[in-house]
């Protein structure tokens, strides 16, 4: 017997709307939005339904008539699914600041943002910071509202690919907390309370971009940007662009100029061990960052 | 792509530019691509004024920097980076004739 559960969830000044109605509703909601809690601030940009059919599939359908539902036979893909689409409204419809596809740790109050496409080992990568005493923030949007470095981070369940599950459960030390996992075919979902018990009180601010870049059988590079590197591939993942007045690229050029940005390129943890306190611990020093004006030039 | 001495390359429009410690961006808003000009580059392209020739590009960089090398290929190669990328046009003296 199911029952309908909704919930307001608001991230990066959007809300959306989202109904479930499965047999656990409730813990549904709870499991993938209990940090997005919505506020009466934002009237909902949409409506997202998780429903099951008649033929026993998951089908999420969106209020607006706009696309197509997105239908899926396991349950636990479904709600990787719906946080998805729970993403890509709140993308499409924010315009307060810049969107960026990046994962971030934090710690004392300064936070290491991550930016980089999918399938580059974010979602690793900090949990793998989170052991290493930082706080896990995001694997997947940080938001920065317009004229402010502080980063607010899409707090929600850790995706782990399934060709990193064997390692990463491992890694992590959640063998025996594997029941607690959503696994699916494509990848497992982990609750973020399982990696790391402590979550900033308040926005960090930025302290370190850092681009990584997994790739298997590869030597370790390490590579510190200028702020126009830093800038182009900052602008690679800002995912809101069109919805900017100037695509954010006067701010995201600030943020570049403002912050210090490395590059990584890693097969294994180890590397980056080998020169941990280098990147991390110099690149979180308020010496570091050097502020300059940024002037935008129109052709 | 060969480049007549005689073209006068120029900016294409539509670009935003911030530049940064002697590096350039440049943001296309239409197209949503962003370029990335090493200050070598960033020198050509800011000669890129629609006034000034391929040859008078080259001869105003050979003035700038007496020491380098022939700076003619450098320069070529540089501009047909410019014209794959679609950053800049080139235009003709006379070229309604």
């Amino acid at each position: 017997m199911s029952s309908m559960a909704t919930r307001i969830v608001t991230f990066a000044g959007q809300s959306v709307e989202v109904a479930v109605e499965l047999d656990e509703g409730r813990k549904i909601l709870d499991f993938l939005f209990s940090d997005l809690a919505g506020d009466t601030l934002h009237k909902p940009c949409k409506r997202l339904n998780l429903t099951q059919t008649p033929g026993g599939s998951y089908q999420i359908t969106a209020s607006s008539s706009d696309g197509a539902p997105v239908t899926t036979d396991s349950r636990n893909e479904a709600l990787r699914l719906l946080m998805d689409q729970v993403i890509h409204c709140l993308a499409q419809t924010c315009d307060s600041g810049l969107l960026f596809h990046a994962a971030v740790v934090a710690r004392n109050g300064r936070a290491v943002v991550m930016p980089a496409a999918s399938g580059s080992g974010k979602s690793t990568l900090s949990c793998w910071l989170a052991k290493q005493g930082f706080q896990y923030c995001t694997d997947e949007l940080a938001f920065l509202p317009t004229d402010s470095t502080r980063v607010e981070c899409l707090m929600r369940p850790v995706i782990i690919k399934n060709a990193a599950r064997e390692m990463m459960t491992e890694f992590l030390g959640l063998a025996e907390q594997e029941q607690d996992f959503y696994p699916g075919p494509v990848a497992m979902m982990v609750p973020h309370r399982l990696i790391h018990l402590e979550f900033p009180q308040s926005c960090p601010e930025v302290g370190l971009l850092l681009f990584p870049r997994y790739q298997q059988d590869t030597d370790f590079q390490y590579t510190e940007l200028t702020p126009a590197q830093a800038g182009m591939r900052l602008m690679s993942v800002l995912v809101n662009a069109r919805n900017l007045s100037d695509h954010g690229f006067a701010q995201t050029a600030r943020i570049a100029q403002t912050t210090r940005a490395c590059q990584i390129q890693y097969s294994s943890f180890a590397h980056i061990e080998t020169c941990f306190s280098s990147i991390f611990e110099d690149g979180l020093s308020k010496d570091q960052v050097n502020p300059c004006p940024v002037d935008a030039v129109g052709v | 792509m060969k480049i007549p001495h005689e073209a006068i390359p120029q900016h294409k429009k539509g670009f935003m530019l911030q530049e940064m410690d002697g590096e350039m961006l440049l943001y296309h808003t239409a197209e949503v691509t962003t370029t990335y000009l090493n200050p070598s580059a960033v020198v050509i392209w800011q000669l890129c004024d629609g006034q000034l020739t391929v040859q008078a590009i080259i001869d105003e960089l050979a003035q700038r920097f007496p020491d380098a090398a022939d700076l003619s290929q450098d320069v070529v190669t540089t501009l047909q980076d410019f014209l794959s990328r679609d950053l800049v046009e080139l235009t003709w003296l006379n070229s309604d004739e």
